[in-house]
């Protein structure tokens, strides 16, 4: 039997991946266990391992190519057995599918972008030169063939120059190769450019005359306009906070928690242990805040259209700033766990987050979730929870602050944390009941001992 | 009113009956004025009849070797006369040519001598020493060049020529000193030495055809030594002085040296001068600089309605860069959508044996300019069908920038690399890469092949090297 590859469904949010690149070539022997190719979901890059025995007969996309509806067939791993007739079978079999799969995508995205994409992959991998360069050229081929086209019918159809023009060429954009690959290399849009050579062509001097513009402009005020596409993980913040925003009526409860003896623990907890080891203040905190949910089960809790699950642990999310965007592994158990084992757990997630080797099993699921911007000098601000969780704790800078402390005022380290909760699962009362828990214990750090 | 055009025409060379022609198809009542010969120095004095007798010093080459392609000839032999009339004839016939298209575009010509009167207004002294004038909104000067008068250089025309004598020679010289080696220089260099004149080519700076690339003009020396022809760079000659036959020459051969030798005849070429001198040019409002007329890309000068083309308003002294200037300042006129910009593309031809052509920047304005390159060169000895016709001396070399795939220029020495050279201005001008070239099929058995390799040789892939 000829064995379908398809696009995997890495994570619950999935619905189509990027194909990052092939591992195996056509014509390579496949055993179970072989990493046959590289796949960009919305929050990592994955490996799609063999389960059969075969041979690659065939791949359907190119290295890097985007948008690959989740179930789409990705290539065909041929058997001992199999003919070709077999294959071809499989093929037909999964050809309707793969277009209903990607009818929407040709719908957002449009052929020029396509070509565009294709471009810049090409002119990335430009050393490795001849099959590249075959492929530049078939792009400009397929334009300049375009261009006679248009040519003939302006001369066949004088009158309707105008119509065709505006028409069916609209998005057409006409450059030299030199300008098409100058524009490539200074991530130029040629959208943005006044073609000056016949016919409205783009031609080198456009794109240094835009070039040097923009230089000028930059030099000035240092702002210009740049449209980047879209990442998966970008769209997929995008739509959650959306969602979030829209759909959950979020409360705010703020705390201001005295961390003198807090921050002495953890200098304590700290004593004789190399550097790379020492437990932050994030992570007492993520303890801190699975002890109070477990200490205030009911704000441990999910709003579902139905019913509101209550869970039995308490799984925390943390939010991890990447370049682009942000991860949230997920410490599971964290009120059980020990703090040095969060410790462990984070610095983990924090490394492979930044590599993009996080597994969807390390960020799928929580409960609750942390943000702390404290690192970045912010007092207090309101965070987005993160459904269908029932809240996320935002968690500012810690500053020496004047406190009154009867009728003195003394000077104390200060953390300010916020509350941001689902007013459908948890009420203010709960809320407060759940941040004094937290305070209480944020300020006598010997309470996670008990 | 007889005397009114929209377009008045000073000069009727490639640069002016060709604006005019253009005017004339796009709907200008149009008058030329020429005071010799339709077509100009080009046709009567320049391009033209030198090729006719370059053609004749080829054939002769061959039939010295006719040995080399198993066919045997007796006593052949040339008629120098015969070579000169045949030379004169073929500029006589497009001459007559530029006559007919002229009449075929409805174009007036009047000859005699044309001159600015302020703005809008030239006055033509004809034949019989009658003044008329003409009047038009536009006017284009292209009344183009004449050979450079340098004190202690001046031309007898009997044993100190300047080109126009070079080509029409009673008979030829026994030793020939060929002074500046440009074009015209190397050419005649070249067209003697095949007839047997003993030719000693000087030039004052470090190499010959000092505006080619450094590999092209050493090549070019190489050659031409080989073929007898003494060659003296860094060469300054400070006095000519015709006595009975023969030239007495005094020159620097280096710093404070001073030689003195003779030769039968010397032949000048050490540049051109504008015609702008008798042109009326103090009448209206003309910006000069250099001894030339400054213009924009269209040809306008500083006074309106008034343009000039070709070599009165600058370097390159060619035609097809007047033809080209031309064509543009006309359409600007009209307002015709044209698509010249600053940087045209001008092609250079040599047409000596080996041919020079060369288009965009040498190696040395590339190292100059900090342009980041890489070289591509593929020597004709690799190239099957100059092998096959028995010419395979020369080579291609093409400069890329090394960041983008521009094309930068392109200097080629060798069999019709004149007729070649346009393969890298069209692609240069439609701003090909390295890609769109290297992926172009050029066709087998063909010279044209080794276009082909040497930009694969820029990138380390040549196949026959």
């Amino acid at each position: 039997m000829a064995v379908p590859i398809l696009m995997p469904s890495l994570s619950p949010t999935m619905t189509e991946g990027n194909l990052a690149k092939w591992c195996k070539n056509v014509g390579d022997e496949i055993k179970p266990g072989d990493i046959i190719a590289e796949v960009e979901t919305d929050k990592a890059t994955m490996e799609i391992e063999a389960i059969d025995e075969g041979v690659l007969d065939k791949v359907l996309f190119e290295d890097g190519a985007e948008g690959i509806a989740v179930n789409s067939l990705i290539a065909v791993l041929k058997g001992k057995d199999d003919t070709d007739e077999k294959v071809k079978e499989l093929l037909v079999k999964y050809k309707g599918l793969n277009e209903v799969n990607s009818k929407e995508k040709l719908n957002e995205n449009n052929e020029m972008q396509d070509v565009k994409n294709k471009e810049i992959n090409e002119i990335k991998g430009l050393p490795k030169a001849s099959n590249e360069a075959v492929k530049e050229n078939i792009i400009a081929d397929d334009k300049s063939n375009e261009e006679i086209n248009n040519y003939n019918e302006e001369k066949e159809n004088n009158i309707q120059i105008d119509s065709i023009n505006t028409n069916k060429f609209q998005d057409r954009i006409i450059a030299s190769p030199l300008a098409k690959r100058l524009a490539i290399q200074n991530k130029i849009d040629l959208k943005n450019i006044n073609g000056t050579g016949p016919k409205g062509r783009i031609v080198k001097k456009d794109i240094d005359l835009f070039l040097n513009k923009n230089n000028e402009i930059l030099n000035i005020s240092n702002k210009y306009n740049k449209n980047i596409k879209i990442s998966s993980m970008r769209k997929v913040i995008a739509d959650r906070l959306s969602f979030s925003k829209n759909n959950i009526p979020h409360f705010y409860l703020n705390i201001k928690c005295n961390v003198d003896n807090l921050l002495m623990a953890r200098q304590q907890m700290n004593e004789n242990v190399d550097e790379k080891n020492k437990i932050s203040i994030n992570d007492i905190i993520i303890k801190a805040l699975a002890l109070s949910l477990n200490k205030v089960p009911e704000a441990n809790c999910s709003w579902g259209e139905r019913d509101i699950t209550y869970y039995g642990s308490v799984d925390i999310s943390v939010a991890v700033a990447v370049k682009d965007g942000l991860f949230t592994p997920v410490i599971r158990s964290a009120e059980v766990i020990q703090i040095s084992e969060i410790s462990k757990l984070m610095k983990d997630f924090v490394y492979r987050a930044k590599e993009g080797k996080l597994k969807p099993s390390d960020y799928e699921g929580g409960n609750f979730s942390i943000s702390n911007l404290g690192m970045y000098n912010i007092d207090s601000f309101s965070a987005i929870i993160n459904p269908p969780q029932s809240g996320i704790l935002a968690v500012g800078a810690i500053k020496k602050l004047p406190v009154v402390i009867g009728e003195e005022i003394k000077i104390s380290n200060t953390l300010s944390c916020q509350l941001s909760g689902d007013h459908r699962v948890i009420d203010g009362a709960v809320g407060a009941q759940l941040l004094n828990e937290f305070k209480s214990i944020i300020e006598n750090p010997y309470k996670m001992l008990l | 009113m007889k005397n009114n055009y929209d377009l008045i025409v000073i000069g009727s060379g490639p640069g002016g009956y060709v604006a005019a022609i253009r005017a004339s198809q796009l709907g200008l009542k149009t008058l030329v004025i020429e005071k010799d010969k339709l077509g100009g120095i080009c046709l009567n004095w320049g391009c033209i009849p030198t090729k006719a007798l370059l053609k004749s010093a080829d054939v002769n080459h061959t039939l010295s070797e006719i040995d080399n392609y198993g066919i045997s000839l007796k006593n052949h032999s040339f008629n120098w006369k015969k070579i000169i009339k045949r030379s004169r004839g073929i500029s006589k016939t497009l001459s007559e040519g530029v006559k007919f298209l002229l009449k075929k575009n409805k174009i007036d010509v009047i000859y005699g001598h044309g001159k600015l009167a302020g703005s809008g207004r030239v006055i033509v002294k004809n034949n019989d020493d009658e003044s008329v004038l003409y009047e038009a909104p536009n006017i284009i000067l292209a009344t183009g060049a004449r050979p450079k008068n340098m004190k202690g250089l001046e031309v007898d025309n009997i044993n100190i020529w300047n080109y126009k004598d070079a080509m029409i020679p009673d008979k030829m010289p026994n030793t020939l000193l060929v002074i500046g080696a440009g074009a015209i220089g190397v050419e005649f260099a070249s067209f003697y030495n095949d007839f047997g004149v003993k030719v000693t080519l000087v030039e004052s700076q470090n190499n010959i055809l000092p505006s080619e690339d450094y590999d092209v003009s050493s090549f070019i020396k190489t050659d031409f030594e080989k073929r007898g022809i003494e060659i003296l760079n860094n060469t300054k000659i400070l006095k000519l002085e015709s006595i009975k036959n023969q030239v007495k020459v005094q020159m620097e051969v280096s710093e404070n040296k001073v030689s003195e030798v003779k030769f039968s005849k010397a032949i000048v070429a050490v540049g051109i001068d504008p015609n702008i001198d008798d042109l009326g040019i103090d009448t209206v409002n003309i910006n000069i600089e250099h001894n030339k007329i400054v213009t924009n890309v269209y040809g306008e000068t500083s006074e309106k309605g008034i343009y000039a083309i070709g070599d009165i308003s600058g370097a390159p002294w060619l035609a097809h860069k007047a033809s080209h200037e031309g064509i543009s300042c006309v359409e600007n006129i009209v307002n015709e959508p044209s698509h010249t910009d600053e940087n045209i593309i001008i092609p250079s031809c040599i047409y000596s044996r080996p041919q020079v052509a060369s288009v965009g920047i040498t190696e040395e304005m590339a190292i100059k300019n900090k342009v980041p390159y890489t070289i591509g060169k593929f020597p004709m000895i690799g190239n099957g069908k100059a092998l096959a016709t028995g010419d395979n001396n020369g080579f291609v070399k093409t400069i890329f920038n090394k960041e983008s795939g521009e094309l930068l220029g392109a200097h080629m020495v060798g069999p019709e690399v004149t007729e070649l050279i346009s393969i890298y201005s069209l692609a240069i001008k439609l701003e090909a890469t390295e890609l769109d070239l290297m992926s172009t099929i050029f066709p087998h058995p063909t010279i044209s092949e080794s276009l082909h390799e040497s930009v694969l040789a820029a990138y380390n892939k040549a196949i026959h090297i």
